[in-house]
């Protein structure tokens, strides 16, 4: 059979939770997290943003090298190529702790002299220069960065063609980049952290100067820093002014009361008025954000799974007269209903973004 | 077939493309958000009209959804094909199967799909483009609502005419005339002549409730397995003889594949695709009221399905076990779920916002909750309804159908055109600024001191002379040129702009020198002509 050609079956893929929501707070939720905890979202690695910057400036004192933004791209993602496999020749796997971009495949597996097998969710479409552009890249130039750039200049003319002699060149261009401070050699910011974070918390602070950044600044100085209080005073913290609590126990018992209506619980009118009373806790100010087209009300609509018959005042699963699919909304429903008290140990509903900024604070220490 | 397991949106990824054009009975949000994240290029996606969903982000621009229906609409039938084509600069990919772009499809059902990169070195690759454009100028009737970017999108995929040299791989699709039945038969007549086929397996997730063809089935072979669901209706192939298999466990149960296999002494001939084995599906025509469909037919090995039909997945019917059988009553081993959603997409075009609302069920159409009801405009199409009063400044449009709210994002025609302009396939990507070919880009750039190369340590201006630099740039256009075997109708048209651009010597030099490259190059006659013309017209004007 040809060799281009490939029969093949087609694997299973996992969906973003967004699927099973069937009342928009997923986008709700994400979308007041951008608000409350910038950067924190996309960040896989802070040391992306330093990278991303670097590349930048490297590109932009090496325009020879490219004459489009086509070939621009080309180098960025073999520069991306390049540093990912140089990290995985020093780490392993759970040393790295996941958060690669653009990236499924094992380290003798990237062929850094093309951009061609790189999922596109790269560093470079995710910390554009407008996300953040740090002062700290200065000192990374001023340290590493400025004698590395001949090197990566090499690295990207190479021309090479016998895969002995790529592969030798590789391992000479590693040789030489994989040295103290530089980004290549460490997928932390070593002694670039500090300086990092303290950009880092500026930004943060420009975006929210109310008292929740307040409670978010002393985790970024990581002597203080202990895990419970970490949710507790912020995901959970019961200040009217926060609206992450509020609104996780709303999301969990109004799912509970809609459940009660599904299945025609005897008692279901105590969960609607446990549901009701939570929904009137919450400030005003919160139930819609400008960023996001759903707006929280008592009774949702929103929904691909249920009608909310106002004659019988209950919701019930949509009659498709199909019952595959209806199995399959019974089974999404059930695992959406589990979301409460199942993530690590807690009982929120929606972490928002705050695993994210966990990881971004534990990355920065 | 060989242990095979491959996942859809990393088979997509692998492949830089700069256009992708998806064919797709279903689709979901969930689905386009992620070929978002994996696909480089823009996407057009064609849907069956009474599948469609509102699209809530579309990527920049870079997508856009249009809704087709089958050539003679009825009830039962509808846009069945599942395909996915991707054109780079140097090649295509193209991914054909049982998949739609639905969650589904990727999350819950056993889909199965044969992909295939065309690298246009041979005449192979060419002759199976040619067929998807082929089915691509074919469905241009079937937009929903008329467009020119659909023609446009096919002027920018095609090449140049080329004399049509047949392979064993053919891209096929039922047309007006042909069912999917009768190509598969003309296949087994071209390449299979006077060799008799020892049996024929046929899997197929959904059946008709009776077969008018089946017996011109047996013309082919007797010997027939049909390969279904549990549960599936087995009566319509009872009276015709035919072996009849269900799965044995879970591997198989509730697959969506669709395969003919009709195995010879030494190899075999497969049938891949979007038709399932029914009346609508295989056996009809379009005029006929069939869905459209489309799929691959090729040669294999008989060991490349074995693994897909193999005895530890399925069981076949005993008599007796045929006798008792009950079919399930379940709705989902039927294949017409009809759709009575409503959904909506907007287009604007020359900053008039047009909303088109796809509303089965006659709903009250509202700007706000509580609002007045906004008069719609009929359009050709039944339950289709048009209206310009929701334009507005953001890149989305909201309303309200009965008590939903609808968001959709605003697919901005032009842009997207220009976006598939910008991509890729133009000969002259490469030579922008002062690589340019266009003596006027050139002196600009030159002049705007882009020549200037800024060096770490100490910063070196180097300016060759304009003409020197343009001799170059036209060398190497010229030697990307030579690798190129073929040529589409926008190079052949974006190569007569360019040379008509200037009266410029330096461009006389271009065309000269295209007419050298081009005159030794075959199929490519028309843009010989061009140069040919404009190489006369041009030392003429400049002699006198």
């Amino acid at each position: 059979m040809n060799s281009t050609l490939n029969i093949f079956t087609v694997k299973t893929v996992s969906f973003d939770q967004g699927e099973r929501d069937p009342f928009g707070f997923d986008d709700f939720s994400e979308k007041i997290g951008a608000e409350y905890l910038p950067f924190s979202g996309s960040v896989s690695k802070p040391t992306y943003y330093l990278f991303v910057a670097y590349v930048n400036h490297f590109l932009n004192t090496n325009k020879s090298l490219w004459r489009n933004d086509k070939q621009k791209r080309e180098i960025q993602i073999r520069l991306e190529k390049l540093l990912v496999y140089c990290w995985k020749s020093k780490f392993s796997k759970s040393e790295l702790k996941g958060g690669l971009l653009g990236n499924n495949f094992e380290q003798s597996d990237i062929d850094v002299f093309t951009s061609k097998g790189w999922v596109i969710q790269n560093a470079f479409k995710i910390y554009t220069d407008k996300n953040f552009a740090p002062e700290t890249l200065e000192l990374y130039l001023k340290r590493v960065g400025e004698r590395q750039m001949p090197i990566l200049r090499d690295f990207i003319l190479c021309d090479y063609k016998q895969p002995q002699r790529k592969a030798e060149f590789v391992n000479e261009i590693k040789k030489q980049l994989m040295k103290k401070n530089s980004l290549f050699n460490n997928h932390r910011l070593d002694d670039f952290k500090d300086k990092f974070k303290k950009e880092l918390i500026a930004k943060i602070k420009n975006r929210r100067k109310d008292e929740y950044f307040q409670l978010l600044q002393p985790y970024f100085d990581y002597k203080t820093f202990n895990d419970d209080t970490f949710w507790s005073k912020l995901l959970e913290n019961p200040n009217p002014k926060i609206p992450f609590a509020f609104l996780n126990n709303w999301f969990g018992k109004f799912v509970s009361a809609v459940d009660a209506d599904i299945n025609l619980k005897a008692n279901k009118q105590t969960f609607w008025n446990e549901a009701d009373k939570s929904f009137d806790k919450i400030s005003k100010q919160f139930l819609s954000n400008s960023k996001s087209d759903v707006v929280l009300q008592k009774r949702m609509k929103k929904s691909k799974w249920f009608q909310f018959n106002t004659s019988e005042n209950r919701y019930s699963f949509y009659d498709k007269g199909n019952l595959s699919e209806e199995r399959r909304i019974k089974n999404l429903w059930e695992s959406y209903m589990k979301r409460q008290g199942e993530d690590e140990g807690t009982n929120y509903f929606f972490n928002f973004r705050h695993s994210a900024l966990l990881r971004l604070i534990k990355e920065l220490r | 077939m060989k242990k095979n397991s491959k996942d859809f949106f990393q088979s997509i990824a692998e492949y830089p493309h700069n256009i992708g054009v998806y064919l797709t009975y279903t689709l979901d949000n969930e689905v386009i958000e992620k070929l978002s994240e994996v696909a480089s290029g823009t996407k057009l996606i064609l849907h069956d009209f009474k599948q469609g969903i509102s699209i809530d982000d579309n990527a920049n621009s870079t997508i856009v959804c249009f809704p087709m229906k089958p050539l003679k609409p009825n009830e039962k039938n509808c846009f069945h094909s599942k395909l996915a084509l991707l054109k780079s600069e140097v090649g295509a990919k193209f991914i054909v199967g049982s998949a739609n772009l639905s969650v589904d499809s990727f999350a819950t059902e056993k889909e199965i799909a044969i992909e295939m990169e065309l690298e246009f070195k041979t005449d192979t690759d060419v002759f199976i483009y040619n067929q998807i454009l082929n089915f691509f100028e074919q469905l241009k009737s079937q937009l929903l609502i008329q467009n020119s970017i659909w023609e446009q999108t096919i002027n920018k995929l095609r090449f140049k005419e080329l004399p049509i040299k047949a392979s064993d791989i053919h891209f096929i699709f039922n047309s007006k005339e042909n069912s999917i039945f009768d190509e598969y038969k003309n296949y087994l007549a071209s390449c299979r002549r006077g060799q008799s086929a020892k049996s024929i397996k046929v899997a197929t997730p959904f059946v008709s409730d009776d077969y008018s063809k089946i017996e011109e089935v047996k013309s082919i072979t007797d010997n027939i397995s049909i390969y279904l669901r549990t549960g599936a209706k087995i009566k319509p192939f009872q009276n015709h003889h035919c072996k009849i298999f269900q799965p044995l466990n879970k591997k198989r149960e509730g697959f969506h594949s669709k395969l003919i296999l009709t195995e010879f002494n030494s190899d075999a001939v497969l049938f891949i695709g979007s038709a399932n084995f029914t009346e609508q599906g295989f056996f009809k025509t379009l005029n006929e009221s069939a869905n459209q469909e489309c799929g691959v037919i090729l040669k294999v090995s008989l060991q490349e399905m074995q693994e897909w039909f193999a005895e530890n997945f399925w069981k076949q019917l005993s008599e007796i076990e045929i006798a008792d059988y009950k079919e399930a009553e379940d709705k989902s081993l039927e294949f017409f779920d009809s759709q009575n959603n409503h959904y909506a997409w907007a287009e604007k075009e020359n900053s008039k916002i047009t909303t088109y609302i796809f509303n089965p069920n006659n709903l009250p159409i509202r700007k706000t909750k509580d609002g007045i009801k906004i008069k719609l405009q009929n359009t050709d199409s039944e339950f289709l309804f048009k209206t310009n009063e929701f334009e507005e400044q953001k890149q989305t449009v909201n309303f309200f159908i009965s008590d939903e709210k609808i968001s959709v994002s605003v697919f901005e025609l032009s842009e997207y055109i220009s976006g598939l302009n910008e991509k890729g396939e133009s000969i002259f990507d490469s030579f922008r600024g002062i690589y340019s070919v266009n003596p006027t880009e050139l002196d600009t750039a030159i002049n705007e001191g882009k020549l200037s190369i800024k060096e770490t340590s100490s910063i070196k201006i180097t300016e060759p002379p304009k003409l020197e630099q343009y001799f170059y740039n036209v060398k190497y256009l010229l030697q990307s040129i030579k690798h190129k075997k073929y040529f589409t109708d926008f190079n052949e048209s974006e190569i007569q702009n360019e040379i008509n651009k200037t009266d410029d010597g330096r461009t006389l030099y271009l065309t000269f020198q295209l007419f050298k490259a081009f005159n030794t190059k075959p199929n490519t006659e028309n843009i010989n002509q061009q140069t040919k013309h404009s190489c006369n017209s041009k030392s003429s004007g400049h002699s006198s």
